[in-house]
């Protein structure tokens, strides 16, 4: 095992032990990230972040009634963890008892599914300036400015308790996305996310999003109404994304909240959709265990059209009698509700260029913008606005840019009319999980629908 | 902690190459509870520390961060910034500069009457499980009563090769409740109280949970969201006359006046994750905004306000800068080296999110001023023959320049004749930012004026969240399209 992940252990199970406190768990993380952004034409904010955090969770029994808290901590030593358990046990004593605790993982959980390892991604600072530095360049001979982002990363996570149970794993991430911006206003987008830095292909990235931007030169503006669309992986994502914040949790079912409410074994998308979250297997970017120690599994959410299934942590589904998905809520997020992290939609038996075929009249979308899914989540309805690269579709081609758009669509109703996905799937960053991303094909939808055209900038 | 600052910087300064350095200390404690169903689902502190160092090296800017508060750790990150600036220095074709200022030297505390990490654990959870109590017994239509409390200190230092030495401590928080009641025909309905998302946030100590009246607010809440079940919808129809109470238009205010008027927006660095601005610097003083009723400002210095501070972390001094003057835009929020390319000074508006982020020009509390002779509330509404009173926040979404926005909000009542007369559900407002504020006939005068806060602005790459005030009273708009376009 790589030795810093050996070292975090080492110091996760010492600082428990040291605390004494009885029923501990600790949640380490440990990232250092390389962020190249450019912007203007220039690489202008380049970082290097060294991030640390403890997550300590301890939980005081009394008559198998137990109480609850957990404290995060910067200092990742055995000393620090040992600090951050006993101020978590004095807290769990005047907690009010959380009903249903189901208690930590034991040793006997199975075991994650094994992934075969990267090779180390941390380029250096010369080395993505370098990389950044070559799209300037593409970019600059075809008069346009670039902006965008090349982030080379290395998570590492453990996961120790009190009851034996011990987790390791190494998680590179790498992504690259392009802005190809002109003078006029167009503006085209590529990107890639793979798990490591040196399978990312700046070159044809940069080409991908001069070639959009070209095209998409003085854009028409369409009116309001219905259109068929294909939509790409980008695009795909933005909405997956929402459904995860709303949909497929366990506690927006059990609150009545959800599209899946009520609804388990129902279709609710057309029969050539499926989405599972994976967190286990090769491709996944998230660690093979959630924050409690559960092995993440390949959880259909949609098999075929029809709501399958709900994600779950330990808690949740405790009070369902029902077994954890491997779910539990990433200690940094806002709230504590199980959510899936790792969508992948499969795809179909298409390309991007025969699903545009299949449009006589319509919209090619290659991303998303400001989606928001909380206008009516038992309908997944969802409003955003198209960006970098909207098109006509005319007889079955690739036709003039359009201005940016405004959809407000149930996407659910949208996936009802999906008439083609593509055979390719394509990872895709999620803007609220550094690190994390998910996988989409591109889509064939019929009659998308959009509420609003196009808005003209006041002159400058 | 100022040595251990200052002994990177000393290392700095003997760099071939340096041209400005600031070494940023903080560290954050938080505190948050949260009780559902009068069950506790979460309670939590969290202590991150660690030291932020930016430079200007051989004319290219390069940021680095490390954990731990120590003279090693800042040392250490002082080293790999410097390194990422030489790096990057290789492809800048445009060097980097940042406008003079004048180095201070001294320290801001938040003041507070009393301690919210002193008051204990008991007596929060007492208050929340109460809250979620109260609305619960609105009836078994109340599916979900959530209420939160969330509390944060930050201690911050800041050293800077311009001889700027700066001590601040911070104290804020708030709490906030909400229910969610679905109906037998499926129909789910929110109400959030005071406001959606973070509830009522700002600057300061207990006292501001002492005087909400939580539970009477929870209350509220539930039998709101089972009013709202048995609600008709609002109809869609364009040309409507619409009153945005104060929590509804801080938002309107965060996402169509802050955001384009941030200059690092309006100058293309924020294109990759949030988009550009409508607002170009070539439009400054000429360009019409809203109607003359309308005063926007930035106002570092509001008491109590989560975008209230000493100095930025360029070392700036928190000050007052008009954005839009009787519907004039006249202003931006900047920073050093985006002040500079205008040839202005900066409006102090640089805020990194803990010590682990580069700063960026992020809100401070900007606000729609109030009208010194405005009615009140209920006097506009008495004024107003056939509208619509638009109430919290429930969805937000706005084109990538600011301009094409639609906003869901809890709950709507209607007006006629100068009275409310029943409630609608799921209002949805759909407009462009200049023709919207070109609307406004009214804004309400300063009794009704409120300072809200917002904890998670998300902002950057990687993602930073931060936390701006607004502030705003009642205000009405003529010509609004309902629905959703």
């Amino acid at each position: 095992m790589d030795e810093r992940l050996d070292a975090m252990l080492r110091d996760a199970r010492e600082g428990l032990a040291r605390s004494k406190v009885p029923a501990a768990e600790a949640f380490v993380h440990a990232s250092d990230r390389g962020f190249a952004r450019f912007s203007r034409g220039e690489l202008d904010q380049h970082v290097e972040l060294e991030e640390r955090r403890a997550v300590v969770r301890v939980a005081h029994t009394v008559d198998g009634r137990s109480q609850i808290a957990s404290v995060t901590t910067s200092d990742i030593s055995a000393s620090g963890i040992a600090r951050a358990a006993t101020r978590a046990s004095e807290m769990a004593k005047v907690t009010p008892v959380t009903e249903g605790w189901p208690g930590f993982a034991t040793r006997d959980e199975p075991a994650p599914a094994s992934r075969s390892s990267i090779a180390a991604t941390m380029r250096s600072a010369e080395e993505r300036a370098g990389a950044v530095g070559r799209i300037l360049e593409t970019c600059r001979e075809r008069s346009l400015a670039a902006a965008g982002a090349f982030e080379s990363s290395e998570h590492r996570t453990a996961l120790v308790n009190t009851l034996g149970l011990e987790r390791a794993q190494r998680t590179p991430f790498a992504t690259c996305k392009v802005f190809a911006l002109d003078a006029g206003g167009s503006s085209g987008f590529a990107q890639q996310t793979r798990r490591s830095a040196a399978d990312i292909d700046v070159d044809a990235i940069a080409s991908r999003a001069v070639d959009k931007c070209m095209a998409g030169r003085d854009p028409v503006a369409l009116p309001p109404g219905e259109y068929d669309v294909v939509l790409e992986p980008s695009a795909v994502v933005e909405l997956l994304e929402w459904l995860a914040f709303t949909t497929f949790g366990a506690r927006e079912v059990a609150d009545g909240t959800s599209a899946f409410a009520g609804r388990i074994g129902e279709r609710v998308t057309g029969s050539n959709v499926t989405l599972r979250d994976e967190g286990a297997g090769d491709r996944s970017f998230s660690s093979a265990f959630d924050r409690e120690g559960t092995a993440r599994s390949s959880l259909v959410l949609i098999d075929r059209g029809v709501a399958t299934s709900v994600a779950y942590d330990r808690l949740y589904a405790a009070r369902e009698g029902r077994a954890s998905t491997g779910n539990a809520a990433p200690p940094s997020s806002w709230d504590d509700a199980p959510i899936a992290q790792s969508l992948v939609m499969d795809g179909g038996s298409d390309t991007l260029e025969s699903l545009v075929s299949k449009v006589d009249r319509g919209l090619w979308i290659t991303r998303f913008h400001y989606v928001n899914g909380f206008l009516d989540p038992r309908r997944t309805l969802m409003t955003g606005l198209t960006r970098d690269g909207t098109f006509v579709i005319d007889r079955g081609a690739r036709g003039r840019g359009v201005r940016n758009m405004r959809f407000t669509d149930s996407v659910f109703e949208a996936l009802s009319r999906c008439e083609g996905l593509s055979s390719l799937i394509e990872a895709v960053p999620t803007w609220w999980s550094d690190g994390g991303a998910f996988y989409a094909p591109a889509v064939l939808l019929r009659g998308l629908r959009f509420s609003g055209g196009g808005v003209d900038p006041p002159p400058a | 902690m100022l040595e251990a600052l200052r002994e990177a910087l000393s290392w700095l300064k003997k760099q071939r190459g340096l041209e400005y350095a600031e070494v940023r200390f903080v560290d954050e404690g938080t505190e948050s509870i949260r009780v559902r169903d009068g069950r506790v689902e979460a309670v939590q502190e969290a202590d991150l520390l660690g030291v932020g160092v930016r430079v200007i090296a051989d004319g290219a800017w390069g940021f680095a961060s490390s954990s731990g508060g120590d003279a090693a750790s800042a040392t250490r990150a002082a080293e790999r910034a410097l390194t990422v600036a030489r790096a990057t220095a290789k492809t800048v074709r445009e060097r980097a500069k940042i406008a003079p200022i004048e180095p201070s030297k001294g320290r801001y505390d938040t003041p507070f009457v009393r301690d919210p990490f002193a008051v204990s654990a008991d007596e929060k959870i007492d208050l929340l499980v109460r809250a979620t109590e109260s609305a619960r017994r609105k009836g078994a239509l109340v599916r979900r009563a959530e209420a939160r409390m969330g509390w944060v200190r930050v201690r911050k230092a800041l050293v800077t090769t311009d001889g700027t030495e700066v001590i601040q401590r911070f104290v804020f928080g708030g709490a906030g409740v909400s229910c969610f009641a679905v109906g037998s025909d499926g129909v789910a309905q929110r109400r959030s109280l005071p406001a959606s998302m973070d509830g009522e946030a700002g600057q300061g100590g207990y006292e501001r949970v002492d005087a909400m009246d939580l539970v009477a607010t929870a209350e509220r809440a539930g039998e709101e969201s089972v009013a709202l079940l048995s609600a008709e919808p609002l109809a869609a129809r364009s040309d409507a006359t619409v009153i945005l109470e104060s929590s509804q238009l801080a938002l309107q205010v965060h996402e169509s006046c802050g955001h384009p008027c941030e200059l690092d927006r309006a100058m293309g660095t924020e294109i990759s994750l949030a988009g550009g601005s409508f607002l170009q610097p070539s439009m400054l003083q000429g360009f019409r905004y809203g109607s003359s009723k309308v005063n926007l400002t930035a106002d570092a210095t509001n008491p109590g306000g989560l975008g209230t501070f000493g100095w930025d972390d360029e070392g700036v001094r928190g000050t007052k800068t008009p954005l839009v003057q009787e519907g004039m835009f006249v202003g931006y929020l900047s920073s050093r080296e985006t002040a500079a390319r205008l040839g202005v000074a900066s409006s102090g508006a640089m805020r990194a999110d803990g010590f682990g982020r580069a700063p960026l020009i992020r809100m401070v509390n900007v606000n729609l001023e109030p009208d010194p002779r405005g009615p009140t509330l209920e006097e506009l509404i008495a004024d107003t023959d056939d509208g619509v009173l638009l109430e919290t926040n429930k969805s937000w979404s706005i084109d990538d320049l600011r301009l094409n926005f639609q906003f869901g909000c809890e709950v709507a009542w209607e007006i006629k004749r100068g009275k409310r007369v029943r409630m609608l559900r799921d209002p949805v407002y759909t407009g462009v930012t200049p023709r919207f504020w070109a609307g406004c006939d009214a804004i309400c005068g300063p009794s009704d004026w409120r300072l809200w806060g917002i904890t998670t602005c998300g902002k950057g790459e990687p993602m930073q969240l931060m936390q701006v005030g607004h502030g705003a009273a009642p205000a009405r708009f003529y010509g609004v399209e309902l629905g959703h376009g």
